[in-house]
């Protein structure tokens, strides 16, 4: 039978435990015994002194009866009478200590005759006893009898040494009895003074043999045998001992004639004293005894006392013991319920006993069987979330695949000719569709917080350039609206940061799309981007504010307002439209990037909404302008009555770049300050202006600068204004800083420009659409076709190879999900046939549906050039045509082609922003070229500012090219070595050269550089993983990583020109 | 003091006994008049009553002394007393010598004297022809 678990942990637990306590109720009964032991022989060693007492007096007695009889009654009556009383007294104690201890129990004999004492003692008195009945027949064997009640006493085992004394007592109390009779009978002899007969005689010899015995070397405590030894050996003793044996000798020597010469007095006196002596021996003996009792009772009581508390100890300990094996049982138990429960819960039919081995191999089994459940659970969970996110962006794309449709044939239609009630239709699917594309983006973007999708990027940027495009954006619809819109840019902003300028934008943007929407004509927006005192000195806090003096927020609503769908009012909804997924995305954003979306509303009167954030600041990269222009004087045109917080911000503006800010209120004014010299520029609001008063500062020889709202673009044509500039509103710093600059320069009132919009520009290419969806093949070719180019149509990625192999052509538009060979694919075998054919590269531009965070880097990463989002937007194909078509593009209904391409895509971003944040990066302004400017208004210090650049493939090249005018650099692009040499002249600034461009010789480069272009610096772009040797470097000016870096590149080019100049 | 008791005690007992053995010792010698003194001294000094005994005997025999037959008859008397079975057949010898002989109180001492085992009464019966 085996035991179970529970058994043996009682078992193991309980054992020691409860052998302790065996121990110790053992020692405990030990130390008892012993102690009642020693007790009862205490108790019985007094009883022996009691008898003791009793027999010593008894004898006395006898004797005194002896010498009575002897003398008939005539002798001694009075000492045997007082001797009488005194054994009566013994007797009485004795009795008294009998009934005292009844667990004592006395021989029948000893009481017998004891009661018949007084029977006996009248008879003596009566002298009708003889001597020998009296003495041997009575006294004798009473005082015998009483000797063996002490001898049973006092025999013991309890230790050697108490037996010894306890046999040293009874030896001396039978010498003491021995000598008694010598003493009593040797009286009667002496006293009757007639021969002894042969009878007494061997009586007498008889009892001086057990007289003289009292052996007690055998005792083993050695204090004792000396007390004992200086007792019977000390001289007195000695002395007693002596004069008896002598009384002896004497009374043998007269044993003939009974002469004896030894009077019987004498005689009983002698013995008395050897009997007290013995009687003293005897009493040492006893307070030995009784000393050894008493330390062997403490003794026994101590250990008593100590095994008693370690049996009381082991008890607790059991009692402990038990509690916990209990408690233990009964967790087990609770174990075993749960894992019956969780067995019963998992429908697994099993009998949990964990008190056998084979259950607690169940359980554990049972336990493995649930963990490998739960992570089968969670990995099911896992895969359902991954689903989801699949399924998100299958919707994603499957929505908006039909609603690119919608938007973009809406778009189409609204350019065709329509009646006045269609174009009203058309419209409302327009806004229709953009509110249902606005909401779809909106619930995705939630959804991606809400599963932690979303992370925050950490790159670097530019604040000014990034928010101001992201400000940019509400301009026309806030013009639409007639709702000024005022954007103030700490100029201080200007060194690069790191952040996620995407979600930072998207706040503004959705703070500024409620701010349009919920602000009525007439009302103010106000923007405000604010470096403010950061709690870190390492780090640079920016404030961001939006403002309106829209309907505003009741403070009942302003707690929920952060909440997902929780618009102010349901009827706001209907009115205003939108899904109010908006500020709750925001609020989510802030709060990631460690800021908190607040606001400040009053109903009626506006809502302010702001947070702050936190940024790493890069070191100096870019130049501060800061009391740069102190010569310029601005004269700003204002009217009484009317103010707009734009002009604020304007004078803010001037006063950090330390440009005197003059005020004037007519054209006469104005007049005057040019005439005198004492403005440079003049700034205008188009709102305060009338179209004469326009007209006249316009002729004023000063820049004459117009901020204007795009939808009074017309108006302004209309005027014809001799104006340098238009200035769209809102004014920010790079609109300001444009401004300002011109007006350095010389006015040339003749060289006035028409107007270029985005419905003008053309391109002369070839594009080839790989689509396979037939809305969007129209969609496109539509749009693209009204660009101006000519479009060749694929199905498929297969297609669209097999055409790219047979044709040429300018730019490729693919389409990523595709039957047959999807866009990747088709990209890659396009770009391994131009590398296998050596052919020049054309672009290849992205076109997906799937709008999802990555999939540009993605795309880019798999060899795309460009990526665009479906629906097309008009706005951002053409900002991609411009960047791979620039020199493709035209203005239609201009006879020749300007040069003037930027400016005019410039102009078409001011006037249509796209949604698109972050194409917008280019000048929102209308002007000349500044290199045009520049050049035109110091033609004799015609420094060098020609870039040329040789990259080892043509798209880098163009690329690099690209974005070396895009920064607003002269730029030309050679395709090999000699044509770079052919084009090195003293215009040449930097040359930049790519290390593994083909057949490139730095020396000999060199050598052309310093014969032709002396003043021009060698820069060398190299791979990181290439090493550049020593020599190499000695050869070039700079040495840079060939990474196409706006700022890294901005800060060389900036590096040596300014060397140059 | 204990230990001083016992001396006391004894002292007396060794001088006394030593007188009375040297009395008994020139009795026996037939110093009679040494011993007659010694006697009395063992007797009045320390109080040795068997003495008696002998000063009496030597009062009835006129030994050391003139015969005495009254103050041998007090001194035996009082050891007869004592318990002295030897004395009872002397005492009695006084009774048959003296002037007037009381034979019938010496044949109860010769009587009492023989049976305690005293030799000298059935001597002295004989010598007086009193059938014991």
């Amino acid at each position: 039978m085996s035991i179970g678990i529970r058994s043996k942990l009682k078992l193991i637990s309980l054992l020691p435990i409860l052998l302790l306590l065996g121990f110790a109720s053992y020692f405990l009964y030990q130390s008892a015994t012993s102690y009642t032991n020693v007790q009862s022989f205490d108790q019985k060693v007094q009883y022996s002194a009691v008898v003791n007492d009793l027999a010593t007096q008894l004898a006395k007695e006898r004797g005194m009866t002896a010498i009575y009889i002897a003398s008939h009654g005539k002798r001694v009556k009075e000492s045997l009478h007082a001797q009488r009383g005194l054994v009566d007294k013994k007797i009485a104690a004795f009795m008294h200590y009998l009934s005292s201890h009844p667990d004592i129990q006395t021989k029948k004999i000893v009481r017998m005759l004891l009661g018949i004492i007084n029977q006996k003692r009248q008879k003596i008195d009566s002298l009708e006893l003889s001597f020998d009945k009296a003495f041997f027949n009575y006294y004798t064997v009473l005082i015998k009898s009483l000797l063996d009640e002490i001898d049973s006493a006092t025999s013991t085992t309890l230790s050697n040494e108490l037996t010894n004394e306890a046999k040293l007592y009874t030896t001396f109390a039978r010498a003491k009895e021995a000598s008694g009779i010598e003493r009593g009978f040797m009286a009667y002899i002496l006293t009757r003074y007639t021969k002894m007969s042969d009878d007494e005689l061997k009586k007498w010899i008889h009892y001086i043999g057990q007289a003289d015995t009292y052996e007690y070397s055998f005792v083993g405590d050695m204090e004792l045998k000396r007390k004992i030894q200086t007792i019977l050996e000390s001289e007195d003793a000695k002395e007693v001992f002596d004069e008896l044996s002598n009384a002896r000798i004497e009374i043998l020597h007269s044993i003939n004639d009974g002469y004896y010469t030894i009077d019987p007095t004498l005689w009983f006196n002698l013995n008395t004293e050897k009997i007290s002596i013995l009687g003293n021996a005897q009493n040492v003996v006893y307070t030995s005894m009784r000393a050894k009792t008493a330390q062997t009772l403490q003794e026994q009581m101590y250990i008593a006392v100590a095994s008693a508390a370690l049996w009381i100890i082991a008890l607790i300990l059991a009692i402990i013991g038990m509690i916990v094996s209990r408690e233990i049982t009964q967790n087990i138990k609770n174990l075993e319920t749960i894992l019956r429960n969780v067995a019963e819960s998992t429908n697994q039919k099993m009998e949990i006993n964990l008190d056998t081995p084979e259950g607690t191999a169940k359980a554990y089994a049972l336990l493995q069987a649930i963990i490998d459940e739960t992570r089968k659970e969670q990995q099911r969970a896992e895969e359902a979330s991954e689903a989801k996110s699949l399924f998100l962006a299958n919707m994603s794309h499957e929505i908006r695949t039909p609603l690119n449709g919608i938007v973009g044939f809406t778009e189409l239609l609204k350019n065709t000719e329509l009646k006045g009630e269609q174009k009203e239709f058309v419209s409302i699917i327009e806004k229709s569709s953009e509110n249902l594309l606005e909401i779809i983006n909106n619930i995705l973007d939630l959804s991606k917080i809400e599963s932690n999708k979303v992370e925050i990027e950490n790159i670097v940027f530019n604040p000014i350039e990034e928010f101001e495009s992201a400000v940019e954006i509400y301009a026309v619809k806030a013009a639409e609206k007639h709702v000024n819109l005022a954007c103030f840019i700490d100029p201080r902003l200007s060194q690069p940061i790191k952040g996620d300028p995407t979600k930072i934008k998207e706040i503004l943007i959705n703070l500024m799309s409620n701010a349009v929407k919920f602000t009525n004509q007439g009302g103010a927006i106000n923007v405000e981007v604010r470096k403010v005192h950061a709690s870190d000195p390492e780090k640079c806090a920016i404030s961001f504010s939006v403002e309106d003096t829209g309907i505003g927020i009741s403070p009942d609503k302003k707690a929920h307002i952060f909440e997902a769908f929780s618009q102010a009012d349901t009827s706001v909804t209907r009115k205003f439209g939108g899904t109010g997924l908006g500020l709750t995305i925001s609020a989510r954003y802030a709060e990631l990037m460690g800021g908190r979306l607040e606001l400040e509303s009053e109903l009626g009167k506006g809502t302010k909404f702001y947070f702050t954030l936190e940024f790493e600041e890069l070191p100096q990269m870019n130049e501060d302008l800061h009391d740069r222009f102190a010569n310029v004087n601005l004269a700003f045109f204002t009217k009484a009555g009317t103010t707009k917080k734009q002009d604020d911000y304007i004078k803010e503006y001037l006063d950090y770049f330390g440009a005197h800010f003059i005020p004037f209120t007519s054209p006469e004014d104005l007049v005057k300050l040019a005439t005198e010299k004492k403005a440079q520029a003049a700034l205008i609001d188009a709102d305060y202006a009338s179209d004469n008063d326009l007209r006249k500062m316009g002729k004023t020889p000063l820049h004459c600068n117009v901020i204007i709202k795009s939808t009074q673009q017309k108006r302004i044509e209309a005027l014809r204004l001799h104006c340098e500039k238009i200035v769209y509103e809102p004014v920010n710093v790079t609109k300001m800083v444009s401004i300002l600059k011109a007006a350095t320069s010389e006015v040339v009132k003749e060289a006035h420009r028409p107007l270029l919009d985005i419905d003008h520009i053309g391109f002369k290419a070839r594009a080839l659409v790989a689509e396979d969806n037939t809305i969007n093949q129209k969609l496109i070719k539509r749009t693209l076709e009204d660009l101006g180019l000519s479009v060749e149509l694929a199905d498929n990625g297969l297609e669209a190879f097999e055409k790219r192999r047979n044709e040429d052509f300018d730019i490729i538009f693919m389409d990523i999900s595709m039957p047959v060979m999807d866009g990747v694919e088709a990209t890659h075998e396009i770009l391994d046939y131009e590398e296998d054919e050596n052919v020049p590269h054309i672009p290849i531009v992205a076109l997906t549906a799937n709008a999802l965070k990555g999939d540009r880097e993605r795309f880019l990463a798999e060899g795309l050039d460009e990526y665009t989002t479906k629906p097309l937007i008009r706005e951002e194909i053409i900002a991609i045509l411009k960047k791979f078509l620039g020199d493709k593009m035209y203005t239609k209904g201009e006879a020749a082609a300007k040069p003037a391409q930027k400016a005019a895509a410039s102009a078409s971003k001011a006037k249509v922003p796209s949604a698109e944040a972050g194409t917008s990066t280019e000048e929102p302004v209308i002007s000349f070229d500044t290199e045009v400017a520049v050049a035109e208004t110091k033609p004799e210090e015609k420094r060098p500012d020609k870039i040329l650049v040789l990259k080892k493939s043509p798209l880098e090249g163009k690329i690099f090219t690209n974005l070396l005018r895009e920064l607003g650099y002269k730029v030309d692009l050679a395709l090999s070595p000699k044509e770079l040499g052919d084009k090195l002249d003293e215009e040449t600034a930097i040359v930049f050269i790519d290390k593994e461009a083909e057949d490139v010789s730095l020396e000999a480069l060199r050598q052309e550089i310093e014969s032709d272009a002396p003043q021009a610096a060698l820069v060398l772009m190299t791979d990181p993983a290439t090493e550049v040797s020593d020599e190499e470097r000695k050869l070039c000016d700079e040495v840079i990583i060939n990474l196409v870096n706006r700022d890294l590149i901005r800060l060389i080019v900036e590096k040596f020109m300014k060397k140059e100049g | 003091m204990k230990r001083a008791l016992p001396i006391l005690l004894i002292l007396p007992l060794l001088l006394f006994g030593s007188t009375f053995s040297d009395a008994m010792r020139a009795y026996k010698s037939g110093n009679y008049k040494d011993a007659k003194a010694l006697f009395e001294e063992a007797y009045e000094e320390d109080g040795a009553e068997q003495a008696q005994f002998f000063l009496g005997l030597m009062y009835l025999k006129g030994l050391g002394v003139e015969r005495n037959l009254p103050k041998a008859k007090q001194l035996l008397n009082k050891v007869v007393e004592m318990g002295n079975a030897r004395a009872k057949c002397y005492l009695a010898e006084v009774y048959l010598n003296q002037k007037r002989p009381d034979r019938q109180a010496a044949l109860k001492l010769l009587k009492e004297g023989s049976k305690a085992g005293a030799g000298e009464c059935v001597e002295i019966a004989a010598a007086h022809k009193l059938p014991l």
